[in-house]
């Protein structure tokens, strides 16, 4: 594997996902309606994973991701390898798209590896470039799920966090590097008593490994979750920005942010392709608080891709890279 | 005072809907076919909820998208945007974006009431419809909020004006109040919405649901004239039980949402008599408005929220014949 160095400042990355490409979808389909083996699923599964991380490496994306192509969805892919859960019924998250949301009905175990494969498949196509260990957090998988068994939140959320750790540690043992629990719901309780449950779970998910550890959130009132979550043990928090319209930027200020920041700089529900400039003014606004440095930053899109036409994702991400790129020669870091 | 039953808002498809609606999406059916689903499932959950021995038939609304877009797509100067979360749900609604005062095209409230008076002739129906206040709040506009929440009160009078046809309850949906950010400055656009509502709709009521609204807001909700405002006491009920116990309203003017729409645990009747008893004693009251669910029935799966309409109409009657004067 050759090694690929990064950048000192203004980092590339993505959240996660990608668009599915088809023979993962199918391949999805024909698993659920038990056609084809968990074995035959991740080997078709590899093709679309390697199409993902081309994507990236033309893009010019210097951390990347496996595209979550295997994962039908974020938590129902997780739980479905974990003991303790059953596959519910259909539910709607928007539209008419559903989504089989689970239900805890024993005792919450690990069964096995979940993304292992998928990540270290990744990892020996990515010709070098690190790529990120993404796994949904226990407070997401709490709250999309349905809990029939569990008298107790606090069990429910530690028990989980037990097993995503088991998973975690795996992959560090193995070499990642960049470790990103993804926790999307958080924000849609933005309270202390929510902020600090998961921060307890964080600390049985994430203590004494080796690794840049980041929490991704999006899409709520993140300013009103923010002042609870500083204190998480994580190097990075990745942020949603540009949806809502960098609201979020001064708060930054306000509670003295000084971790490193994944800066979402472009919108994963429009079309619209940001250009250079757009997002390289995304960043200006950031320095311009004077809270983090160039080095702090990394640039990436506000959440997972997978919503996006692949033309779309792939251009959006390559303004990104362009706008790195432009930066680092602004602020003296690249010739 | 009769205590009454009913449950507070939408229902889930079928999975002969979500299929008729997707082929209709693909083409693959024509709109009479998917609209023969979408009535099979209205007709199925009425009469369920006619068979729980509930006091009003709440319209199911299985094939709108959201709370929004049947508004959203028969109104002119608005239309749906973006995805956006839904309050703490893990559903997302399309972002209305008001580029001009709505203007009725099509009839919205009118027609649904038409329907369900077909299928469940005299029983009495409950609209619900996007409260005024979070139908603003939750749009993209830069129109001014409170002339444009006013503007919607005027196009759901028009709509039934223009149709005809009346609903026994008119309920506005709005879950914005019970959001940090509601102060009394968006009750008091609600109260101009209200004034303007009741030119034509006699009985409305106020559902405030998904959190507990604050103190100064939910006074003031109470001062509004309408026939009753809905809280639930399920999700957070530390903080429902220390509004009721701080403002102490008079529950006969408040309908109580006991029984929790967004999860599939099912209650049992202890659950719910205890949450009705504390709610009685705290506020010293011997009269309810009623008895409600948490929030509507979307998000859980249909069986569910056959069940928990059921168990509503059984553990209501009881509680009604047990608890209440």
């Amino acid at each position: 594997m050759s090694s690929y160095t990064l950048p000192k400042a203004f980092i590339t990355t993505v959240v996660g996902s990608y668009p599915k490409f088809p023979e993962a979808q199918e391949a999805i389909e024909k698993r659920k309606r038990g056609l084809i083996s968990e074995e035959e699923f991740r080997k078709i599964c590899r093709s679309a994973i390697k199409k993902v991380v081309d994507d990236y490496i033309t893009a010019g994306i210097d951390i990347i991701s496996d595209g979550e192509q295997t994962r039908e969805d974020m938590v129902v892919f997780f739980v479905e390898r974990m003991k303790g859960y059953e596959i519910g019924d259909w539910v709607r998250i928007f539209d008419n798209v559903y989504f089989r949301k689970p239900i805890v009905v024993s005792k919450i175990e690990y069964a096995g590896p979940m993304i292992i494969e998928d990540w270290e498949y990744a990892r020996s196509v990515s010709d070098g470039r690190p790529v990120k260990f993404i796994i949904t957090g226990p407070y997401t998988i709490l709250d999309w799920s349905f809990n029939l068994y569990y008298k107790d939140k606090r069990e429910l959320i530690f028990d989980i966090a037990r097993v995503l750790r088991r998973e975690i540690e795996e992959a560090v043992r193995r070499g990642a590097k960049f470790v990103q629990i993804d926790e999307p719901a958080l924000s849609t309780r933005p309270m202390r008593e929510e902020a600090e449950l998961l921060k307890e779970a964080l600390e049985i998910m994430l203590k004494g490994l080796d690794c840049k550890k980041i929490v991704h959130i999006c899409f709520g009132r993140i300013e009103r979750i923010l002042p609870y979550i500083l204190d998480y043990p994580v190097d990075q928090f990745d942020l949603e920005f540009k949806n809502s319209n960098f609201r979020l930027l001064p708060y930054l200020k306000e509670y003295s942010y000084n971790k490193e920041l994944g800066y979402g700089v472009v919108d994963v529900h429009s079309l619209k392709v940001e250009t250079v400039e757009e997002i390289k003014d995304a960043v200006y606004r950031l320095l311009k608080l004077d809270i983090i440095g160039p080095e702090k930053i990394y640039l990436d899109p506000d959440c997972g891709l997978k919503r996006l036409p692949r033309e779309i994702a792939l251009e959006k991400l390559k303004n990104i890279v362009k706008a790195a790129k432009e930066l680092r020669r602004e602020y003296g870091y690249e010739s | 005072m009769m205590m009454r039953i009913f449950v507070l808002g939408a229902y889930p498809r079928s999975a002969k809907t979500r299929k008729a609606i997707r082929d209709l999406d693909e083409g693959k059916i024509s709109i009479e076919e998917a609209r023969l689903a979408i009535l099979e499932d209205t007709a199925y959950i009425c009469g369920i909820q006619v068979g729980a021995g509930l006091s009003y038939v709440q319209d199911p609304a299985v094939e709108h998208h959201d709370m929004f877009r049947p508004f959203v797509e028969s109104w002119r100067g608005v239309y749906a945007d973006g995805l956006l979360r839904f309050f703490d749900n893990n559903f997302f609604y399309r972002i209305p974006v008001f580029v001009e005062e709505p203007d009725v095209q099509r009839c919205v409230i009118s027609q649904r009431v038409r329907l369900l008076k077909k299928l469940v002739h005299y029983y009495p129906v409950k609209i619900s419809v996007p409260g005024p206040v979070t139908f603003t709040f939750l749009s993209k506009t830069e129109l001014d909020r409170s002339e444009l929440a006013v503007s919607i009160s005027r196009a759901y009078v028009l709509d039934s004006e223009l149709g005809d046809a009346i609903p026994d309850i008119l309920q506005l949906d709005e879950p914005f109040l019970t959001d940090p950010d509601a102060s009394p400055y968006h009750v008091s656009i609600l109260e101009e919405c209200v004034r303007e509502l009741k030119r034509r709709f006699s009985r409305i009521i106020i559902s405030m649901y998904y959190g507990v609204p604050k103190e100064d807001v939910f006074k003031k909700v109470l001062e509004l004239p309408v026939e009753a405002v809905i809280i639930s006491l399920v999700e957070y009920p530390d903080r429902a039980f220390s509004l009721l116990k701080s403002t102490r309203p008079e529950l006969s003017r408040v309908c109580l949402g006991v029984i929790d729409a967004r999860d599939i645990k099912v209650e049992d009747y202890e659950q719910v008599r205890k949450l009705v008893e504390k709610a009685m004693e705290v506020t010293g009251s011997k009269e309810i408005y009623g008895l409600t669910t948490s929030c509507g029935f979307e998000l859980i799966p249909l069986k569910y929220a056959i069940e928990k309409t059921q168990i509503l109409g059984r553990y209501g009657l009881r509680i009604a014949q047990e608890l209440v004067r």
